[in-house]
């Protein structure tokens, strides 16, 4: 999402926000660490730099985002992936700037480790605390905020938060994880 | 929130340190229609936009600043801290350092507006609210008072009571998507100041229950911004109606010349805002300034049990005072904390 306005079209054919039978994704049951490093390694071999427009890598991998109508109910993001480079990604009208920032990068999870690139179709809602929501989390803070840059951007900014959130374009609360995750607070004070 | 009864004497000594503060307010326009509006009262929409909008534009204000402040490459500029909220309104609040940080924070806070806005109104499926801000100082302790609260009970430390904060908020009723409105004292600090935003005024408005119900000028920035694509058709309406309505030009030093005689006249509560230790110059203030203080001081003896610093086994000041119950506090004049007020 770039840092100026939802640019995305109205759309007519929204992504269903429940999971149903077969489009219903299951846990690679991979570990946080694994993913984490994925989420980094694809997003650097995307060409991803900290802070860039994610509308537009979404529309690079052949995806389109949509954001629900406002009069009906919605959830905060669902993804509908019909094939290789065939998907939708919906926001809700409601959210703010960065909590849709976050909700890309974790329906992109959905499509890089649940539906594996398009092999296979999946229709899915953020809601819920599960398996596959805890691996697309997973995935879009290892994709937004890379463990490598991070720790190097952490470094050069002095553990400011504040400029930190500003340099990935994610929230302080996500970056307070990020520097727990990392045990990065802990550096610092010892130094 | 529960206010502080017992304080330190260093907490005293910050509370009777003179401050300038300057107070952002932004506040969602049309929010009862939009909450009303809503065929699915059940999934409450509104809910969710204004828990994101909360959570959402603190991070924005003080992301913002970051990206000011390294841009700018300013130095010791902090983040203005989230102060409370007020039904639909959040408002935050920070010391000014320097005259010159005013023009700073209104920059940054004109941003943030711009971009809430731009993200909620003007996407493809924009809601039917927007925003308008509003901005104002309050000088501290004298004329207004900040009043400690118990800790962890709020992000700020401070609960602020005082005629400049009524006046404040009384703006908002004035405010726009288009403008944001600020006091005729703030509008003095940046007209004096040089800042780059174009102030405007159009009207005087008499504010409830304040200032003895005097109109008091309305003066604003303009937010429209003429280089977002996105927003043109707006622009274009905005600027032809100006040329209409307001075609008469005038300078800022004409206004500045204004608020400063409108203060003048007004007197108390308003003054010509100074800041205390300005690293750019002092600014002028009343000779009174320091029996003001004083007065102050006596009256937060009063009202606050004020208790010796407690320190700690590690040497560092404690806020806890178990020994406080049996302690009194002193009551001769000779004994009253001294802060040094500069007289001119």
């Amino acid at each position: 999402m770039s840092a100026s306005i939802r640019k995305v079209t109205r759309g007519s054919h929204l992504a269903s926000p429940v999971s149903k039978g077969d489009l219903a994704p299951k846990a690679t049951g991979c570990s946080r660490d694994y993913i984490d490093h994925l989420a980094g390694d694809i997003s650097k071999k995307l060409g991803y730099k900290p802070g860039d427009d994610l509308e537009i890598l979404v529309k690079a991998l052949g995806g389109e985002i949509k954001v629900h109508p406002w009069q009906e109910p919605c959830h905060d993001g669902s993804i509908e992936v019909r094939g290789f480079g065939d998907f939708t990604i919906c926001l809700s009208p409601f959210t703010s700037e960065l909590r849709d920032r976050f909700t890309i990068a974790h329906e992109l999870g959905h499509y890089f480790l649940h539906s594996l690139v398009g092999s296979k179709k999946i229709n899915i809602a953020r809601e819920g605390s599960n398996p596959v929501e805890w691996e697309a989390n997973w995935f879009a803070t290892g994709f937004l905020v890379p463990s490598s840059s991070f720790k190097k951007a952490f470094d050069e900014c002095g553990g400011d938060i504040w400029q930190l959130a500003a340099r990935f374009k994610v929230s302080s609360q996500t970056i307070q994880l990020r520097i727990k995750e990392l045990n990065l607070g802990l550096q610092t004070s010892h130094h | 929130m529960a206010f502080k009864q017992v304080i330190t004497e260093s907490e005293l000594g910050d509370l009777l340190r003179p401050k300038l503060r300057l107070f952002l307010s932004v506040d969602v326009v049309g929010s009862t229609a939009f909450k009303h509006q809503s065929q699915y009262t059940d999934s409450q929409g509104w809910l969710d936009f204004f828990v994101s909008f909360y959570t959402s534009f603190p991070d924005i204000l003080a992301e913002l600043t970051a990206d000011y402040v390294k841009e700018k490459n300013l130095n010791s500029f902090e983040v203005p801290t989230f102060w409370k909220a007020l039904g639909d309104e959040l408002v935050f609040a920070v010391v000014l350092k320097r005259r010159v940080d005013a023009g700073h924070y209104l920059c940054v806070f004109r941003q943030a507006l711009r971009r809430v806005v731009r993200h909620y109104t003007m996407g493809s499926q924009p809601l039917p609210i927007n925003f308008k801000g509003a901005a104002w100082l309050a000088g501290f302790p004298v004329g207004n008072a900040a009043i400690p609260i118990l800790d962890g009970e709020q992000k700020s430390d401070y609960d602020y009571v005082g005629p400049l904060i009524d006046v404040g908020f009384r703006l908002g009723k004035y405010a726009s998507p288009r403008k944001l409105v600020v006091s005729v004292d703030l509008a003095a600090l940046l007209l004096k100041e040089g800042s780059n935003l174009s102030l405007c005024f159009t009207e005087k408005q008499s504010l409830k229950g304040v200032l003895k119900d005097r109109e008091y000028p309305i003066i604003w920035v303009d937010c429209i911004d003429d280089d977002d694509q996105n927003n043109e058709p707006a622009a274009r309406r905005c600027r032809a109606e100006d040329d209409l309505l307001h075609s008469k030009q005038y300078q800022p030093n004409q206004l500045l010349k204004y608020c400063l005689a409108y203060i003048e006249e007004i007197g108390k509560p308003l003054r010509v805002p100074f800041i205390e230790n300005d690293e750019q110059a002092p600014l002028v203030r009343s000779t009174a300034f320091e029996d003001e203080v004083a007065e102050v001081e006596q009256r937060l003896r009063k009202i606050f049990q004020v208790g010796p610093d407690v320190v700690t086994s590690s040497g560092t000041n404690s806020e806890t005072l178990p020994s406080l119950e049996k302690w009194k506090p002193p009551t001769s004049k000779k004994k009253r904390l001294k802060v040094k007020v500069k007289k001119q």
